[in-house]
C-alpha cells in the first residue's frame, strides 16, 4: 500500500429500513452499538447512526479500504433492507470525530424529517446527526 | 414517591397563546382523551407532584430570549420532577437545534405550531405507547431507592466500589477497613437488597443511579 493511500478519506451517508420486530430493536440497537464502537475505532472509521425505530441513517467515513469492506458488510446485513445511498466520495477532512449513536428513539417529528429529506435532501441529513453528536452548547 | 396515578390518557398542556391553547385543548378532547391546559410553564411546574402520569404539550415560544440550550433545560426540569411524563415540544418554525436539543434533552417528539390534528394524533400515540413503560421504569426505581436507604452510608460505599468493579482488598484499601469488614458488609448488603447475586446487584446499582454518583476513580 502506497503511504498516501492511508491518508484519502471516503464517505457514505445512507438509509435504510429496520426489519427488526419492534419488540426487539430495543435490544438489536444495544449489541449494534457496541459492535459498531469497538470495531469502527479499530478500523480507523468515524461517523454517525441515528434510528427512528423505522428507518437507520447512517454516516461513515475513514480510509477507503476499510469504508468498502465496511459498506459490504451492511449492505449484507439482514437487520434492515432497502439501503439508499444519498452520499459518497472523497471527502477534505472528517467531519465526526469519533462514532457514535445520534438517536435511537420513536420521535414521529424526526421520522418525518429523515423520510421528507431523502431526496437531495444529503446536506440536512448530514446536519441533523453532526448536531446530534455536536458537542457545543448542547449539553448544558 | 408512592404509587404512580396514570388515570385516563391524560394530556397537559402548556401554552401562553390562549387561541392555540383552547385548539389545542379542543383536538384532544375530539381524541377522546382528558386534558389539562395551563397557561404558564410556571403552573405546569407548581401541579406537577400531583398531575396523573401522562403527555405534556409543551410550548416554546419565547426563543428570542433563550438560546436553544434553554429549550433543554425545560425538558430537563419537568423529567427532573417526573421522569415518567412523556414531554413533547411545540416551536413555530423550529430549527434542527431546537429539535435535536428537545430530543437530546429527554423529549420524546416535536411538534410544529400550528399543531394540526393529523399531526397530533400519531404523535400522542407515540407518547402513550411509551408511557406504561416509563411508569414502571420509574416505580422500580422508587422501589429501589426505597430499600437504598436502608443501607448505612458506610454500605453504600462499599456497594460503590463493588459496582465498580473492585476487588474487596481494593475497597478495604480505599476507605481504610479490613477485608474481612469489606466481605461482612457485602453480605449485609445482599441482604438487605434481597439480591442473591452480583448480576442482580448491578442491574439495581444502574437502575438507581448509584454509579453517577459513585467512585470517582476513573
Ligand atoms: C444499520 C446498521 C448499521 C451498522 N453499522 C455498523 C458500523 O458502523 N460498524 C460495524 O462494525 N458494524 C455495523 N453494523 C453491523 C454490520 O452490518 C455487521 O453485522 C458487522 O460488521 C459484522 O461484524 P463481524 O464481521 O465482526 O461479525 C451495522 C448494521 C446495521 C443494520
Amino acid at each position: 500500500m502506497r503511504p498516501d493511500e492511508d491518508l484519502r478519506l471516503h464517505h457514505w451517508l445512507y438509509i435504510s429500513r429496520c426489519v427488526v420486530e419492534p419488540a426487539w430493536t430495543a435490544a438489536m440497537m444495544d449489541t449494534l452499538v457496541a459492535h459498531a464502537k469497538g470495531r469502527n475505532a479499530s478500523i480507523g472509521l468515524t461517523g454517525a447512526l441515528l434510528f427512528t425505530g423505522t428507518h437507520f441513517l447512517q454516516a461513515l467515513e475513514g480510509p477507503p479500504t476499510a469504508l468498502a469492506l465496511m459498506r459490504a458488510a451492511i449492505g449484507e446485513d439482514r437487520r434492515h433492507t432497502a439501503l439508499v445511498t444519498l452520499d459518497e466520495g472523497s471527502i477534505p477532512e472528517r467531519r465526526f470525530a469519533g462514532w457514535s449513536l445520534a438517536y435511537a428513539g420513536g420521535s414521529i417529528y424526526l421520522a418525518n424529517k429523515v423520510r421528507g429529506a431523502m431526496d437531495g435532501g444529503a446536506p440536512a441529513l448530514m446536519h441533523l446527526l453532526e448536531t446530534f453528536v455536536g458537542s457545543a452548547g448542547l449539553q448544558a | 414517591m408512592g404509587e404512580i396515578n396514570v388515570g385516563q390518557s391524560t394530556v397537559h398542556i402548556v401554552d401562553s397563546d390562549p387561541a392555540h391553547r383552547r385548539d389545542l385543548a379542543q383536538m384532544v378532547r375530539q381524541l377522546g382523551l382528558d386534558c389539562h391546559p395551563f397557561a404558564a410553564f410556571s403552573d405546569l411546574m407548581e401541579a406537577m407532584g400531583y398531575l396523573p402520569a401522562g403527555c405534556i404539550l409543551l410550548a416554546w415560544r419565547d426563543r428570542a430570549a433563550n438560546e436553544a440550550a434553554a429549550l433543554g433545560a425545560v425538558v430537563r426540569s419537568v423529567l427532573l420532577q417526573r421522569p415518567e411524563m412523556a414531554v413533547v415540544i411545540m416551536a413555530a418554525s423550529p430549527t434542527i437545534a431546537d429539535v435535536v436539543q428537545a430530543l437530546r434533552a429527554g423529549a420524546i417528539d416535536f411538534l410544529e405550531i400550528p399543531v394540526q390534528t393529523e399531526m397530533l394524533r400519531p404523535v400522542l400515540d407515540h407518547g402513550f405507547a411509551v408511557l406504561p413503560a416509563r411508569v414502571a421504569r420509574q416505580q422500580r426505581i422508587g422501589q429501589a431507592s426505597a430499600l437504598t436507604t436502608q443501607l448505612t452510608p458506610r454500605e453504600q460505599e462499599v456497594l460503590r466500589g463493588v459496582v465498580a468493579g473492585l476487588t474487596n482488598r481494593a475497597i478495604a484499601e480505599r476507605l481504610r477497613i479490613g477485608v474481612r469488614t469489606v466481605e461482612m458488609h457485602r453480605g449485609n448488603i445482599m441482604q438487605k437488597l434481597q439480591m442473591d447475586n452480583l448480576a442482580a446487584l448491578i442491574r439495581f446499582a444502574i437502575l438507581t443511579g448509584i454509579l453517577d454518583h459513585g467512585l470517582d476513580a476513573a
